[in-house]
């Protein structure tokens, strides 16, 4: 066929030119995210936990406020007023001795807020650090390591925590104690696992070959690459030492009255059960509450975490 | 004195199904400045050896004779992570004097760090502002294609050939003696071949261990070459004196 021929074919209107405006329709492109940006994307599609975490936050910020600028205190009395019904004055009421049920909540949250979020801390530190060693040195030293995890794994908590509720009182540093004597050797174990999987990756011979130091590879590189399972494992701490704590002052052995904690305002509350049954609900309930939205805060991260788990 | 010498090195893996020989007491020696070829069948225990001489082992490998000796600095490889406490006599020479570029190169990066993040870990000694400048020009210098994207993009975004340019870059950054390349231009197009090339060229002195397939490769930049097969490895040749098809016929082997 000559070349006339095929121009013959072709009418004069076959092609048309592009409007401007359409020229990138065929470009598809989703904008560079760094891993935590992306993380966060995924995050605040699981709407649950969206509502936990605003919860959470608000829970915080009243923690701090509420109890500044209030004119009741967590300890004052109005033995004239015991045991009130929720009204305008006392949004929740009035326990036996009169104290302000609201108030006191506030300052049970920020004890247990504290407590959770101040053990979370502390279990992620030593877990990371200990866990981390242990998996990237590998040989005798993990195996002491370890076994000396296996050894604190294998006396009951509770027991620790009576030992050191007895020793040194019941306040508040002797229940954090008491919770991240125990509580982090389980994440120790999970980092341990994790370095011990990520430093068979090329990328950490890679770091190596070009000179990176064993701790930048460690902490920068190997721990970050696992950091899904560790915050997620980390945020479920709080809710379980939140409850530690309600527990052991709802028994009688952990935070001391008068100071309020939602497990002493349970304890107090358990001899009024039947003439006032609401003095029992509010701190209950506030626990519920808070374990419900930091679990499912968890639950959001593990799904946002793990891109296996990922709905996209 | 060679630059770089292997004893008799004997490597074994320990399998479920029982040992596997990775390395049969293998010897070679590298000469200063000289370019030398490694080629063999896969799975032949090229990315093991070459592993090896940087001093690393995978888990459940394991060293039984055998030394690695650079410029008189004698190493036993060693799994990953047992050198914590500084037992480790190539820990100095690592990524200075001697350099690695890994075949897997999408694996080599970090998937959860940016790329302009990671090549600035070369600068660790310097300021903030410094380091940015110093990645800025590293990519100008690899050619990549839009440095300011590449750099803020993930390992994951960006394609095989601009990651290998960045590797091959970063293990010359500190002017190394001797430099490793594990099939270092399987991605690449050959405008890039040649560019990476004149980069390997420009460090004079620098031996290289070019760890390849092609034939074609091997007989235009190397004066050496080394065949492997099983775990052995043969005897050093001339690349003068072996012709294409007998290369290709060893690594069907």
């Amino acid at each position: 066929m000559s070349e006339a021929e095929v121009k013959m074919v072709l009418p004069e209107n076959a092609f048309e030119k592009l409007p401007e405006d359409e020229k990138n329709n065929e470009f598809i492109a989703m904008k560079s995210r760094s891993y935590f940006e992306d993380v966060w994307f995924q995050y605040k599609k699981n709407k649950l936990a969206m509502v936990s975490l605003i919860f959470i936050i608000i829970m915080v910020l009243m923690a701090i406020f509420v109890p500044m600028f209030s004119r009741y205190s967590y300890d004052a009395q109005d033995l004239a007023n015991p045991n009130a019904l929720p009204s305008l004055e006392h949004w929740f009421g009035t326990d036996k001795f009169g104290r302000d049920i609201f108030i006191r909540i506030m300052y049970g949250a920020r004890i247990s807020l504290s407590v959770g979020f101040a053990a979370a801390a502390i279990n992620l530190v030593i877990g990371i650090a200990w866990g981390g060693m242990c998996g990237y040195i590998g040989g005798r030293f993990d195996m002491i390591l370890m076994r000396i995890v296996d050894i604190i794994y294998s006396v009951p908590t509770l027991l620790y925590v009576i030992l050191i509720m007895l020793i040194f009182g019941s306040n508040m540093f002797s229940v954090l104690l008491a919770i991240c004597i125990s509580s982090w050797v389980g994440l120790a174990r999970q980092v341990r696992a994790q370095v011990m999987s990520q430093k068979e990756q090329e990328y950490a011979l890679a770091a190596k070959v070009l000179g990176a130091s064993d701790m930048r590879i460690l902490f920068k590189h190997l721990v970050k690459n696992s950091i899904g399972p560790i915050i997620v494992n980390t945020t479920l701490m709080v809710p379980s030492a939140i409850f530690t704590e309600a527990f052991l002052s709802f028994v009688g052995i952990g935070i001391s009255i008068p100071m309020a904690s939602w497990g002493t305002m349970a304890n107090e509350a358990k001899n009024m059960l039947f003439s006032a049954p609401l003095q029992m609900v509010w701190p209950v309930s506030a626990i519920c509450l808070t374990m419900l939205a930091l679990n499912f805060i968890g639950d959001g991260l593990n799904q946002a975490l793990d891109p296996k788990k990922r709905s996209r | 004195m060679a630059l770089l010498s292997v004893e008799q090195l004997s490597v074994h893996a320990e399998k479920e199904e029982g040992d596997i020989r990775l390395l049969k007491s293998v010897s070679l020696e590298l000469e200063k400045n000289e370019w030398t070829a490694l080629m063999g069948p896969s799975g032949c225990g090229k990315t093991t050896l070459a592993n090896a001489v940087m001093g690393f082992l995978k888990a459940d490998t394991f060293c039984d004779y055998g030394t690695v000796t650079f410029d008189g600095i004698v190493n036993v490889p060693k799994q990953f992570g047992l050198d914590f406490l500084g037992s480790d006599p190539f820990e100095n020479i690592r990524g200075k004097r001697m350099a690695y570029v890994m075949q897997n190169v999408r694996e080599a990066f970090d998937p959860t760090d940016r790329i302009g993040a990671q090549i600035a870990e070369l600068y660790e000694e310097d300021g903030f502002f410094e380091k940015r400048k110093k990645v800025n020009d590293f990519l100008e210098r690899a050619q990549v294609k839009d440095p300011k994207k590449v750099s803020r993009s993930s390992p994951l975004e960006v394609s095989p050939g601009e990651l290998q340019k960045i590797m091959i870059m970063a293990a010359l950054e500190k002017d190394p003696e001797l430099i490793i390349l594990d099939e270092p231009f399987s991605a690449l197009d050959p405008l890039s071949r040649e560019q990476m090339t004149d980069e390997l060229k420009k460090h004079e002195g620098m031996s290289v261990l070019l760890i390849t397939h092609e034939p074609r490769t091997a007989k235009r930049l190397c004066q050496s070459i080394l065949f492997m097969d099983e775990g052995t490895v043969s005897e050093k040749y001339s690349t003068a004196e072996v012709s294409e098809e007998e290369m290709i016929s060893r690594m069907e082997l």
